[in-house]
Protein backbone atom coordinates (compact mmCIF):
# COMPACT_ATOMS: atom_id res chain seq x y z
CA UNK A 1 0.00 0.00 0.00
CA UNK A 2 3.08 2.27 -0.60
CA UNK A 3 2.89 2.91 -4.31
CA UNK A 4 1.41 6.58 -5.40
CA UNK A 5 -0.96 4.15 -7.65
CA UNK A 6 -2.40 2.34 -4.81
CA UNK A 7 -3.00 5.36 -2.57
CA UNK A 8 -4.75 6.67 -5.65
CA UNK A 9 -7.18 3.68 -6.40
CA UNK A 10 -7.73 3.77 -2.70
CA UNK A 11 -9.05 7.29 -2.30
CA UNK A 12 -10.67 6.93 -5.55
CA UNK A 13 -13.25 4.21 -4.15
CA UNK A 14 -12.95 5.37 -0.63
CA UNK A 15 -13.16 9.07 -0.81
CA UNK A 16 -10.74 11.54 1.11
CA UNK A 17 -8.44 10.04 3.45
CA UNK A 18 -6.99 11.73 6.67
CA UNK A 19 -3.13 10.40 7.13
CA UNK A 20 -0.36 12.29 8.84
CA UNK A 21 1.84 14.98 7.16
CA UNK A 22 4.60 12.49 7.00
CA UNK A 23 2.67 9.64 5.25
CA UNK A 24 1.76 12.45 2.17
CA UNK A 25 2.10 10.35 -1.24
CA UNK A 26 3.77 13.46 -3.85
CA UNK A 27 1.31 13.98 -6.72
CA UNK A 28 -2.07 13.71 -5.50
CA UNK A 29 -4.50 16.70 -4.50
CA UNK A 30 -4.28 16.97 -0.72
CA UNK A 31 -5.70 19.58 1.53
CA UNK A 32 -4.10 20.27 5.39
CA UNK A 33 -5.80 19.84 8.10
CA UNK A 34 -4.98 20.92 11.84
CA UNK A 35 -1.72 23.40 11.04
CA UNK A 36 -0.54 20.89 8.79
CA UNK A 37 -0.51 17.93 11.17
CA UNK A 38 -2.87 15.93 9.01
CA UNK A 39 -3.26 15.65 5.76
CA UNK A 40 -6.45 14.79 3.36
CA UNK A 41 -5.86 12.84 0.22
CA UNK A 42 -8.53 14.08 -2.16
CA UNK A 43 -10.13 12.17 -5.20
CA UNK A 44 -9.08 14.19 -7.91
CA UNK A 45 -10.14 13.72 -11.88
CA UNK A 46 -8.19 14.84 -14.86
CA UNK A 47 -9.03 17.82 -16.74
CA UNK A 48 -12.59 17.55 -18.69
CA UNK A 49 -13.90 14.65 -16.36
CA UNK A 50 -15.94 14.25 -13.59
CA UNK A 51 -19.32 14.75 -12.40
CA UNK A 52 -19.99 17.91 -15.26
CA UNK A 53 -19.10 15.46 -18.08
CA UNK A 54 -21.54 12.68 -16.87
CA UNK A 55 -24.43 15.53 -16.97
CA UNK A 56 -23.28 16.73 -20.51
CA UNK A 57 -23.86 13.15 -21.75
CA UNK A 58 -27.34 12.95 -20.34
CA UNK A 59 -25.98 9.87 -17.32
CA UNK A 60 -28.18 10.83 -14.32
CA UNK A 61 -25.10 11.39 -11.88
CA UNK A 62 -24.73 9.80 -8.33
CA UNK A 63 -28.44 10.61 -6.86
CA UNK A 64 -28.63 13.11 -3.65
CA UNK A 65 -31.91 12.22 -1.27
CA UNK A 66 -33.82 15.85 -1.55
CA UNK A 67 -30.95 16.98 -3.98
CA UNK A 68 -32.56 20.86 -3.63
CA UNK A 69 -32.86 20.67 0.24
CA UNK A 70 -29.39 19.45 0.43
CA UNK A 71 -28.05 21.68 -1.79
CA UNK A 72 -29.65 24.75 0.08
CA UNK A 73 -28.02 22.85 3.21
CA UNK A 74 -24.62 23.09 1.35
CA UNK A 75 -24.62 26.85 0.57
CA UNK A 76 -25.67 27.73 3.97
CA UNK A 77 -22.50 25.84 5.56
CA UNK A 78 -20.61 27.58 2.89
CA UNK A 79 -22.04 30.99 3.91
CA UNK A 80 -21.18 30.34 7.44
CA UNK A 81 -18.38 28.57 7.68
CA UNK A 82 -16.17 30.49 4.88
CA UNK A 83 -15.00 33.37 6.60
CA UNK A 84 -11.94 34.96 4.72
CA UNK A 85 -13.08 35.01 1.64
CA UNK A 86 -9.70 36.25 0.13
CA UNK A 87 -9.11 32.82 0.09
CA UNK A 88 -10.32 29.22 -0.73
CA UNK A 89 -13.11 27.77 1.54
CA UNK A 90 -11.11 25.40 2.65
CA UNK A 91 -10.18 24.59 6.18
CA UNK A 92 -13.04 27.42 7.06
CA UNK A 93 -14.38 28.47 10.52
CA UNK A 94 -16.74 25.56 12.29
CA UNK A 95 -20.33 26.38 12.97
CA UNK A 96 -22.47 25.40 15.79
CA UNK A 97 -25.17 23.03 14.82
CA UNK A 98 -28.13 25.71 16.32
CA UNK A 99 -26.72 28.37 14.19
CA UNK A 100 -27.04 26.46 10.90
CA UNK A 101 -30.32 25.31 11.72
CA UNK A 102 -31.02 28.84 12.22
CA UNK A 103 -29.55 30.41 8.75
CA UNK A 104 -31.37 27.58 7.07
CA UNK A 105 -34.98 28.74 8.78
CA UNK A 106 -33.83 32.31 7.71
CA UNK A 107 -33.49 31.16 4.18
CA UNK A 108 -36.62 29.17 3.76
CA UNK A 109 -38.48 32.01 5.32
CA UNK A 110 -38.94 31.02 8.87
CA UNK A 111 -40.67 27.50 8.60
CA UNK A 112 -41.31 25.18 11.51
CA UNK A 113 -37.75 24.44 13.48
CA UNK A 114 -38.18 20.92 14.05
CA UNK A 115 -38.87 19.68 10.34
CA UNK A 116 -35.70 22.52 9.55
CA UNK A 117 -33.82 20.34 11.97
CA UNK A 118 -34.31 17.38 10.24
CA UNK A 119 -34.06 18.23 7.12
CA UNK A 120 -30.41 20.25 8.21
CA UNK A 121 -29.42 16.51 9.75
CA UNK A 122 -30.22 14.46 6.89
CA UNK A 123 -28.64 16.56 4.48
CA UNK A 124 -25.56 16.84 6.60
CA UNK A 125 -25.31 12.99 6.76
CA UNK A 126 -25.09 12.83 3.21
CA UNK A 127 -22.91 15.48 2.63
CA UNK A 128 -20.84 13.94 5.40
CA UNK A 129 -20.50 10.60 3.76
CA UNK A 130 -18.84 11.82 0.28
CA UNK A 131 -16.81 14.58 2.66
CA UNK A 132 -18.50 18.01 1.85
CA UNK A 133 -18.65 18.69 5.36
CA UNK A 134 -17.23 17.30 8.62
CA UNK A 135 -19.69 17.00 11.53
CA UNK A 136 -18.22 17.39 15.33
CA UNK A 137 -20.98 16.71 17.35
CA UNK A 138 -22.01 20.37 18.11
CA UNK A 139 -20.19 22.03 15.39
CA UNK A 140 -19.98 21.34 11.59
CA UNK A 141 -17.48 22.55 9.05
CA UNK A 142 -16.28 22.33 5.96
CA UNK A 143 -15.41 19.38 4.61
CA UNK A 144 -11.57 18.49 3.05
CA UNK A 145 -13.39 18.14 -0.62
CA UNK A 146 -14.20 21.81 -0.92
CA UNK A 147 -10.43 22.37 -1.65
CA UNK A 148 -11.04 20.85 -5.05
CA UNK A 149 -13.50 24.02 -6.10
CA UNK A 150 -11.15 25.72 -9.04
CA UNK A 151 -11.37 29.17 -8.68
CA UNK A 152 -13.83 29.20 -11.44
CA UNK A 153 -16.26 27.52 -9.13
CA UNK A 154 -14.91 29.90 -6.24
CA UNK A 155 -16.11 33.28 -8.52
CA UNK A 156 -19.56 31.75 -8.57
CA UNK A 157 -19.43 30.65 -4.66
CA UNK A 158 -18.49 34.16 -3.57
CA UNK A 159 -21.93 35.33 -5.61
CA UNK A 160 -23.33 32.86 -3.27
CA UNK A 161 -22.06 33.75 -0.07
CA UNK A 162 -22.85 37.59 -0.88
CA UNK A 163 -26.41 36.82 -2.08
CA UNK A 164 -27.02 35.14 1.45
CA UNK A 165 -24.84 37.74 3.60
CA UNK A 166 -27.91 38.68 4.92
CA UNK A 167 -28.88 35.31 6.22
CA UNK A 168 -25.29 34.78 7.91
CA UNK A 169 -25.32 38.11 9.59
CA UNK A 170 -29.10 37.42 11.31
CA UNK A 171 -28.20 33.81 12.39
CA UNK A 172 -25.13 34.60 13.30
CA UNK A 173 -26.75 37.55 15.39
CA UNK A 174 -29.70 35.91 16.20
CA UNK A 175 -26.82 32.97 17.63
CA UNK A 176 -25.36 35.59 19.68
CA UNK A 177 -28.04 36.84 21.59
CA UNK B 1 -11.78 -43.03 -39.20
CA UNK B 2 -11.01 -39.60 -37.70
CA UNK B 3 -13.45 -36.73 -37.57
CA UNK B 4 -14.32 -34.83 -40.77
CA UNK B 5 -12.45 -31.11 -40.98
CA UNK B 6 -14.58 -28.52 -42.33
CA UNK B 7 -13.08 -27.39 -45.83
CA UNK B 8 -12.61 -23.70 -44.65
CA UNK B 9 -12.25 -22.52 -41.43
CA UNK B 10 -14.55 -19.64 -40.84
CA UNK B 11 -13.26 -16.58 -38.75
CA UNK B 12 -14.05 -17.02 -34.81
CA UNK B 13 -17.51 -15.43 -33.92
CA UNK B 14 -18.81 -16.89 -37.41
CA UNK B 15 -17.77 -20.01 -36.02
CA UNK B 16 -19.19 -19.59 -32.85
CA UNK B 17 -22.71 -18.19 -34.19
CA UNK B 18 -22.96 -21.00 -36.81
CA UNK B 19 -22.09 -23.42 -33.76
CA UNK B 20 -24.54 -21.81 -31.39
CA UNK B 21 -27.36 -22.10 -34.11
CA UNK B 22 -26.73 -25.47 -35.09
CA UNK B 23 -26.79 -26.47 -31.57
CA UNK B 24 -30.39 -24.51 -31.78
CA UNK B 25 -31.45 -26.90 -34.03
CA UNK B 26 -30.32 -30.11 -32.26
CA UNK B 27 -32.06 -28.91 -29.10
CA UNK B 28 -35.21 -27.99 -30.80
CA UNK B 29 -34.89 -31.72 -33.18
CA UNK B 30 -34.02 -33.46 -29.94
CA UNK B 31 -36.75 -32.53 -27.85
CA UNK B 32 -38.07 -35.36 -29.54
CA UNK B 33 -35.94 -37.75 -28.93
CA UNK B 34 -35.02 -36.73 -25.51
CA UNK B 35 -36.48 -38.92 -22.75
CA UNK B 36 -35.83 -36.31 -19.97
CA UNK B 37 -35.00 -32.52 -19.93
CA UNK B 38 -30.84 -32.04 -20.06
CA UNK B 39 -27.96 -33.80 -21.10
CA UNK B 40 -27.32 -32.50 -24.77
CA UNK B 41 -24.82 -33.47 -27.05
CA UNK B 42 -22.93 -30.92 -28.61
CA UNK B 43 -20.73 -30.56 -32.22
CA UNK B 44 -17.92 -32.10 -30.35
CA UNK B 45 -19.72 -35.38 -29.52
CA UNK B 46 -21.06 -35.94 -32.62
CA UNK B 47 -17.76 -36.80 -34.17
CA UNK B 48 -16.94 -39.06 -31.64
CA UNK B 49 -19.99 -40.80 -32.09
CA UNK B 50 -19.06 -40.45 -35.99
CA UNK B 51 -15.59 -42.56 -35.32
CA UNK B 52 -17.41 -45.08 -33.04
CA UNK B 53 -20.30 -46.15 -35.30
CA UNK B 54 -17.15 -45.66 -38.48
CA UNK B 55 -15.62 -47.93 -36.35
CA UNK B 56 -18.42 -50.84 -36.23
CA UNK B 57 -19.04 -50.59 -39.54
CA UNK B 58 -15.37 -51.48 -40.40
CA UNK B 59 -15.11 -54.01 -37.54
CA UNK B 60 -15.81 -57.42 -37.50
CA UNK B 61 -19.45 -58.01 -38.05
CA UNK B 62 -19.88 -60.42 -35.52
CA UNK B 63 -19.24 -57.90 -32.72
CA UNK B 64 -16.46 -55.28 -31.28
CA UNK B 65 -15.08 -54.74 -28.04
CA UNK B 66 -14.57 -51.56 -26.52
CA UNK B 67 -10.90 -52.01 -27.04
CA UNK B 68 -11.06 -52.22 -30.66
CA UNK B 69 -13.36 -48.86 -31.02
CA UNK B 70 -10.65 -47.03 -28.86
CA UNK B 71 -7.66 -48.42 -30.73
CA UNK B 72 -9.60 -48.06 -34.14
CA UNK B 73 -9.99 -44.23 -32.82
CA UNK B 74 -6.63 -43.17 -32.30
CA UNK B 75 -6.77 -39.61 -32.88
CA UNK B 76 -9.69 -39.06 -30.58
CA UNK B 77 -8.74 -39.15 -26.24
CA UNK B 78 -9.69 -42.45 -24.66
CA UNK B 79 -12.03 -40.99 -21.84
CA UNK B 80 -14.31 -38.88 -24.76
CA UNK B 81 -14.77 -42.18 -26.28
CA UNK B 82 -15.62 -44.24 -23.51
CA UNK B 83 -17.80 -41.18 -22.42
CA UNK B 84 -19.87 -41.54 -25.65
CA UNK B 85 -19.96 -45.35 -25.47
CA UNK B 86 -21.66 -45.04 -21.92
CA UNK B 87 -24.36 -42.51 -23.50
CA UNK B 88 -24.60 -44.58 -26.99
CA UNK B 89 -25.01 -47.75 -24.61
CA UNK B 90 -27.54 -46.51 -22.35
CA UNK B 91 -29.50 -45.61 -25.41
CA UNK B 92 -29.59 -48.61 -26.51
CA UNK B 93 -27.58 -47.33 -29.94
CA UNK B 94 -24.72 -50.26 -28.97
CA UNK B 95 -26.12 -53.04 -27.42
CA UNK B 96 -24.14 -56.32 -26.63
CA UNK B 97 -24.23 -58.86 -29.33
CA UNK B 98 -25.69 -61.55 -26.79
CA UNK B 99 -27.80 -60.31 -23.40
CA UNK B 100 -25.66 -61.82 -21.01
CA UNK B 101 -23.29 -59.89 -18.00
CA UNK B 102 -19.94 -59.16 -18.80
CA UNK B 103 -20.65 -59.58 -22.49
CA UNK B 104 -17.58 -57.77 -24.81
CA UNK B 105 -18.88 -57.79 -27.79
CA UNK B 106 -21.37 -55.21 -28.95
CA UNK B 107 -23.25 -54.58 -32.18
CA UNK B 108 -24.26 -51.04 -33.03
CA UNK B 109 -28.03 -50.00 -34.50
CA UNK B 110 -28.11 -48.23 -37.91
CA UNK B 111 -30.91 -45.68 -37.06
CA UNK B 112 -27.99 -43.36 -34.82
CA UNK B 113 -26.08 -43.01 -37.87
CA UNK B 114 -29.21 -42.33 -39.95
CA UNK B 115 -29.73 -39.76 -37.24
CA UNK B 116 -25.70 -38.43 -37.59
CA UNK B 117 -26.13 -38.08 -41.25
CA UNK B 118 -29.91 -36.11 -40.46
CA UNK B 119 -27.68 -33.90 -38.20
CA UNK B 120 -24.82 -33.52 -40.21
CA UNK B 121 -27.10 -31.78 -42.94
CA UNK B 122 -28.75 -29.52 -40.90
CA UNK B 123 -25.50 -28.47 -39.85
CA UNK B 124 -24.07 -27.52 -43.39
CA UNK B 125 -27.77 -26.51 -44.47
CA UNK B 126 -29.56 -25.35 -41.71
CA UNK B 127 -33.06 -25.76 -40.41
CA UNK B 128 -34.80 -24.26 -43.19
CA UNK B 129 -33.16 -26.85 -45.99
CA UNK B 130 -34.74 -29.64 -44.26
CA UNK B 131 -38.05 -28.34 -45.08
CA UNK B 132 -37.09 -27.76 -48.92
CA UNK B 133 -36.13 -31.25 -49.03
CA UNK B 134 -39.53 -32.23 -47.42
CA UNK B 135 -41.25 -29.70 -49.72
CA UNK B 136 -39.27 -31.69 -52.44
CA UNK B 137 -40.25 -35.51 -51.34
CA UNK B 138 -43.66 -34.04 -50.56
CA UNK B 139 -44.10 -32.85 -54.32
CA UNK B 140 -42.86 -36.27 -55.59
CA UNK B 141 -45.34 -37.92 -52.97
CA UNK B 142 -48.20 -36.55 -54.09
CA UNK B 143 -46.98 -37.13 -58.07
CA UNK B 144 -46.74 -40.82 -56.91
CA UNK B 145 -49.62 -42.55 -59.18
CA UNK B 146 -49.63 -45.21 -55.82
CA UNK B 147 -50.30 -42.17 -53.17
CA UNK B 148 -53.50 -42.05 -51.78
CA UNK B 149 -56.06 -39.44 -51.11
CA UNK B 150 -55.52 -40.07 -47.45
CA UNK B 151 -51.73 -39.55 -47.82
CA UNK B 152 -52.10 -36.26 -49.05
CA UNK B 153 -54.18 -35.39 -47.13
CA UNK B 154 -51.48 -36.06 -44.09
CA UNK B 155 -49.26 -34.52 -45.82
CA UNK B 156 -50.86 -31.27 -46.59
CA UNK B 157 -51.60 -31.03 -42.86
CA UNK B 158 -48.01 -31.47 -41.79
CA UNK B 159 -47.10 -28.81 -43.98
CA UNK B 160 -49.81 -26.31 -42.96
CA UNK B 161 -48.58 -27.02 -39.54
CA UNK B 162 -44.74 -26.88 -40.19
CA UNK B 163 -45.90 -23.54 -41.54
CA UNK B 164 -47.97 -22.13 -38.46
CA UNK B 165 -45.16 -23.22 -36.29
CA UNK B 166 -42.65 -20.88 -38.31
CA UNK B 167 -45.10 -18.70 -38.52
CA UNK B 168 -45.71 -18.24 -34.72
CA UNK B 169 -42.29 -18.42 -33.71
CA UNK B 170 -41.60 -15.32 -35.91
CA UNK B 171 -44.13 -13.45 -35.06
CA UNK B 172 -43.45 -14.03 -31.56
CA UNK B 173 -39.95 -12.99 -31.56
CA UNK B 174 -40.86 -10.05 -33.86
CA UNK B 175 -42.80 -9.20 -30.38
CA UNK B 176 -40.66 -9.66 -28.03
CA UNK B 177 -36.73 -9.91 -29.16
CA UNK B 178 -34.53 -7.55 -29.86
CA UNK B 179 -33.17 -6.66 -33.40
CA UNK B 180 -30.28 -8.54 -33.23
CA UNK B 181 -31.84 -11.59 -32.07
CA UNK B 182 -34.32 -11.00 -34.97
CA UNK B 183 -30.96 -10.98 -37.01
CA UNK B 184 -29.11 -13.83 -35.66
CA UNK B 185 -32.05 -16.11 -36.29
CA UNK B 186 -32.61 -14.91 -39.89
CA UNK B 187 -31.21 -17.63 -41.72
CA UNK B 188 -33.02 -20.50 -39.80
CA UNK B 189 -36.53 -19.25 -39.57
CA UNK B 190 -36.87 -16.60 -42.38
CA UNK B 191 -34.47 -16.45 -44.58
CA UNK B 192 -35.64 -17.18 -48.18
CA UNK B 193 -38.82 -16.55 -49.48
CA UNK B 194 -38.67 -19.71 -52.06
CA UNK B 195 -40.16 -21.92 -49.10
CA UNK B 196 -43.33 -20.22 -49.75
CA UNK B 197 -43.64 -20.74 -53.26
CA UNK B 198 -42.54 -24.35 -52.96
CA UNK B 199 -44.82 -24.97 -51.13
CA UNK B 200 -47.33 -23.10 -53.04
CA UNK B 201 -46.43 -25.38 -56.14
CA UNK B 202 -47.39 -28.77 -53.47
CA UNK B 203 -50.38 -27.14 -53.06
CA UNK B 204 -51.38 -26.88 -56.54
CA UNK B 205 -50.49 -30.28 -57.25
CA UNK B 206 -52.57 -31.76 -54.07
CA UNK B 207 -55.67 -29.55 -55.42
CA UNK B 208 -55.31 -30.38 -58.80
CA UNK B 209 -55.33 -33.96 -58.13
CA UNK B 210 -57.91 -34.20 -55.05
CA UNK B 211 -60.40 -31.17 -55.30
CA UNK B 212 -62.16 -32.91 -52.18
CA UNK B 213 -59.29 -31.95 -50.29
CA UNK B 214 -60.01 -28.09 -50.79
CA UNK B 215 -60.75 -27.79 -46.96
CA UNK B 216 -57.33 -29.13 -45.99
CA UNK B 217 -55.48 -26.78 -48.67
CA UNK B 218 -57.25 -23.91 -47.52
CA UNK B 219 -55.47 -24.49 -44.22
CA UNK B 220 -52.07 -24.66 -45.82
CA UNK B 221 -53.34 -21.45 -47.97
CA UNK B 222 -53.69 -19.66 -44.38
CA UNK B 223 -50.97 -21.05 -42.65
CA UNK B 224 -48.83 -19.96 -46.05
CA UNK B 225 -49.94 -16.66 -45.40
CA UNK B 226 -49.81 -16.11 -41.97
CA UNK B 227 -45.89 -17.34 -42.52
CA UNK B 228 -45.60 -14.33 -45.35
CA UNK B 229 -47.02 -11.71 -43.37
CA UNK B 230 -44.50 -12.84 -40.47
CA UNK B 231 -41.46 -12.19 -42.80
CA UNK B 232 -42.64 -8.85 -43.77
CA UNK B 233 -43.12 -8.09 -39.82
CA UNK B 234 -39.54 -9.23 -39.22
CA UNK B 235 -38.11 -7.46 -42.21
CA UNK B 236 -39.69 -4.00 -41.84
CA UNK B 237 -38.58 -4.03 -37.89
CA UNK B 238 -35.35 -5.06 -39.04
CA UNK B 239 -35.37 -1.85 -41.40
CA UNK B 240 -37.02 0.49 -38.51
CA UNK B 241 -34.06 -0.57 -36.20
CA UNK B 242 -31.53 0.40 -38.65
CA UNK B 243 -32.68 3.67 -38.81
CA UNK B 244 -32.54 6.52 -41.45
CA UNK B 245 -28.42 6.95 -40.63
CA UNK B 246 -28.11 3.17 -41.60
CA UNK B 247 -24.67 3.53 -39.83
CA UNK B 248 -23.18 -0.22 -40.58
CA UNK B 249 -20.05 0.33 -39.39
CA UNK B 250 -20.91 0.84 -35.30
CA UNK B 251 -22.54 -1.36 -33.10
CA UNK B 252 -26.37 -0.60 -32.64
CA UNK B 253 -27.04 0.50 -28.86
CA UNK B 254 -29.02 -3.29 -28.47
CA UNK B 255 -25.33 -4.80 -29.15
CA UNK B 256 -24.00 -3.22 -26.56
CA UNK B 257 -26.76 -4.05 -24.03
CA UNK B 258 -27.04 -7.33 -25.37
CA UNK B 259 -23.43 -8.39 -24.30
CA UNK B 260 -24.04 -6.57 -21.20
CA UNK B 261 -27.12 -8.34 -20.66
CA UNK B 262 -25.44 -12.32 -21.97
CA UNK B 263 -21.83 -12.19 -20.96
CA UNK B 264 -20.59 -13.34 -17.32
CA UNK B 265 -19.70 -11.17 -14.48
CA UNK B 266 -16.14 -12.38 -14.94
CA UNK B 267 -16.10 -11.20 -18.54
CA UNK B 268 -17.97 -7.87 -17.87
CA UNK B 269 -15.06 -7.41 -15.41
CA UNK B 270 -12.29 -8.19 -17.23
CA UNK B 271 -12.92 -5.48 -19.28
CA UNK B 272 -12.89 -3.13 -16.26
CA UNK B 273 -9.47 -4.16 -15.02
CA UNK B 274 -7.11 -1.17 -14.34
CA UNK B 275 -9.95 1.28 -14.11
CA UNK B 276 -10.60 2.90 -10.81
CA UNK B 277 -13.64 4.79 -10.24
CA UNK B 278 -14.56 7.31 -7.60
CA UNK B 279 -16.33 6.54 -4.71
CA UNK B 280 -20.15 7.03 -5.66
CA UNK B 281 -20.19 10.73 -4.21
CA UNK B 282 -22.97 12.99 -5.46
CA UNK B 283 -21.70 16.15 -6.66
CA UNK B 284 -21.61 20.12 -5.74
CA UNK B 285 -21.30 22.24 -8.51
CA UNK B 286 -21.68 25.57 -7.53
CA UNK B 287 -24.47 26.08 -10.02
CA UNK B 288 -26.31 23.94 -8.50
CA UNK B 289 -25.70 25.30 -4.73
CA UNK B 290 -26.90 28.88 -6.08
CA UNK B 291 -30.15 27.71 -7.86
CA UNK B 292 -30.94 25.64 -4.99
CA UNK B 293 -30.34 28.82 -2.34
CA UNK B 294 -31.75 31.39 -4.38
CA UNK B 295 -34.91 29.02 -5.35
CA UNK B 296 -34.82 28.45 -1.55
CA UNK B 297 -35.18 32.29 -0.67
CA UNK B 298 -38.26 32.67 -3.21
CA UNK B 299 -40.19 29.60 -1.73
CA UNK B 300 -42.98 30.49 0.08
CA UNK B 301 -42.73 34.65 -0.70
CA UNK B 302 -43.38 35.13 -4.40
CA UNK B 303 -46.67 33.52 -6.04
CA UNK B 304 -45.29 32.23 -9.08
CA UNK B 305 -47.88 32.64 -12.30
CA UNK B 306 -49.03 29.25 -13.73
CA UNK B 307 -47.28 28.39 -16.81
CA UNK B 308 -49.97 29.66 -19.62
CA UNK B 309 -50.02 27.85 -22.97
CA UNK B 310 -48.43 29.80 -25.49
CA UNK B 311 -51.53 29.80 -28.03
CA UNK B 312 -54.50 32.10 -27.40
CA UNK B 313 -51.57 34.77 -26.19
CA UNK B 314 -53.26 37.27 -27.72
CA UNK B 315 -56.45 36.64 -26.17
CA UNK B 316 -55.10 37.14 -22.78
CA UNK B 317 -55.62 41.04 -22.12
CA UNK B 318 -59.71 40.60 -21.36
CA UNK B 319 -58.62 39.51 -17.91
CA UNK B 320 -57.42 42.39 -17.29
CA UNK B 321 -59.52 44.86 -18.96
CA UNK B 322 -62.65 43.13 -17.27
CA UNK B 323 -61.12 44.14 -13.71
CA UNK B 324 -60.84 47.29 -15.24
CA UNK B 325 -64.76 47.37 -16.57
CA UNK B 326 -65.71 46.19 -13.18
CA UNK B 327 -64.23 48.76 -10.91
CA UNK B 328 -65.98 51.38 -13.11
CA UNK B 329 -69.29 49.70 -13.37
CA UNK B 330 -68.77 49.37 -9.88
CA UNK B 331 -68.32 52.80 -8.94
CA UNK B 332 -70.95 54.14 -11.00
CA UNK B 333 -73.09 51.75 -8.61
CA UNK B 334 -72.51 53.30 -5.78
CA UNK B 335 -72.60 56.55 -7.23
CA UNK B 336 -75.70 55.98 -8.05
CA UNK B 337 -76.46 54.68 -4.98
CA UNK B 338 -75.49 57.12 -2.53
CA UNK B 339 -76.91 59.94 -5.41
CA UNK B 340 -74.11 62.34 -4.27
CA UNK B 341 -74.72 62.09 -0.72
CA UNK B 342 -72.06 61.12 1.75
CA UNK B 343 -73.49 58.24 3.19
CA UNK B 344 -77.02 56.27 2.65
CA UNK B 345 -78.81 53.75 4.22
CA UNK B 346 -78.97 50.32 3.41
CA UNK B 347 -82.58 50.16 4.17
CA UNK B 348 -83.41 53.21 2.10
CA UNK B 349 -81.94 51.41 -1.04
CA UNK B 350 -83.74 48.60 -0.43
CA UNK B 351 -86.97 50.09 0.00
CA UNK B 352 -85.88 51.77 -3.66
CA UNK B 353 -85.39 48.59 -5.32
CA UNK B 354 -88.74 47.70 -4.42
CA UNK B 355 -88.31 43.73 -5.03
CA UNK B 356 -85.39 41.74 -3.03
CA UNK B 357 -83.90 40.28 -6.78
CA UNK B 358 -83.30 43.73 -7.50
CA UNK B 359 -82.26 44.40 -4.20
CA UNK B 360 -80.10 41.92 -3.78
CA UNK B 361 -78.26 42.84 -7.06
CA UNK B 362 -77.30 45.95 -5.59
CA UNK B 363 -76.47 45.02 -2.67
CA UNK B 364 -74.01 42.66 -4.16
CA UNK B 365 -72.86 45.24 -5.97
CA UNK B 366 -72.02 47.51 -3.09
CA UNK B 367 -70.48 45.04 -1.36
CA UNK B 368 -68.15 44.47 -4.02
CA UNK B 369 -67.77 48.42 -3.97
CA UNK B 370 -66.82 48.84 -0.36
CA UNK B 371 -64.50 45.59 -0.67
CA UNK B 372 -62.64 46.82 -4.10
CA UNK B 373 -58.85 48.39 -3.05
CA UNK B 374 -59.11 51.18 -5.71
CA UNK B 375 -62.62 51.82 -4.75
CA UNK B 376 -63.07 54.41 -1.83
CA UNK B 377 -66.64 53.21 -0.29
CA UNK B 378 -67.26 50.80 2.44
CA UNK B 379 -70.08 48.93 3.56
CA UNK B 380 -70.66 49.02 7.46
CA UNK B 381 -73.63 46.78 9.44
CA UNK B 382 -75.23 47.88 12.41
CA UNK B 383 -76.27 45.25 15.04
CA UNK B 384 -79.54 45.85 14.70
CA UNK B 385 -82.61 44.58 12.33
CA UNK B 386 -86.42 46.01 10.41
CA UNK B 387 -88.76 44.01 10.83
CA UNK B 388 -91.65 44.64 7.92
CA UNK B 389 -94.02 41.90 7.27
CA UNK B 390 -95.80 43.54 4.57
CA UNK B 391 -92.72 45.18 2.95
CA UNK B 392 -91.33 43.51 -0.14
CA UNK B 393 -88.37 42.86 1.90
CA UNK B 394 -89.78 41.44 5.34
CA UNK B 395 -86.43 42.49 6.94
CA UNK B 396 -83.71 44.28 7.03
CA UNK B 397 -80.44 44.73 8.69
CA UNK B 398 -79.30 48.16 9.43
CA UNK B 399 -76.27 49.44 8.37
CA UNK B 400 -74.83 52.09 5.52
CA UNK B 401 -73.04 52.36 2.43
CA UNK B 402 -70.66 55.23 2.62
CA UNK B 403 -67.55 56.78 1.00
CA UNK B 404 -64.16 55.91 3.03
CA UNK B 405 -62.75 59.10 4.62
CA UNK B 406 -59.19 59.40 2.58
Amino acid sequence: MSSPQAWWAKIQTAGPLRVPTGDAIPGLATAYDDDGAFVWLLPDYPEGAGHATLAEIGSAPVPLEHPIETRRVMAVVLCLCWHDQMTGPWPGRPVERTTLVTAFRVLRGHGDTESARSIVSGALNQLQRAGWVLLEPQTVRLGPRVALWTATDLVELREICRDLADIRAQALGEAAL
Amino acid sequence: MTAPTDPEQPSLLDADAAAGAVERVYQQMFAVLAKELGGMVDVGDLDVDQAILDAFAAGDPAGVTLEQITSACRGIEPAKVHRRWTVLRGYQAIAPVIDRPNELRHRAAFAPYVMLLFLRRTATQRGQAEIHHLLTAGHRTLQDPSTTEQDAAVLIGQFATLFRLLANELVIMVANRTASELREQAQTSWGNMDLIGQAERVHIEALDRWLSLARECAQLRMALSSYRDAVHAAASRLVDQAGTTRVLGTLPPEAWLEFTRARPAAELAAALQGQYFDAPDPDMSPAQLRSAAESGRRTGRIRVTPPRTTQANEEEPPDEASAADDRDALAATAERALGGRERVEIADVIARAGDWISARRILADLTAAGLHDDLDYELKWRDTLNVDAAGAVPWVTDGEFRRRPR
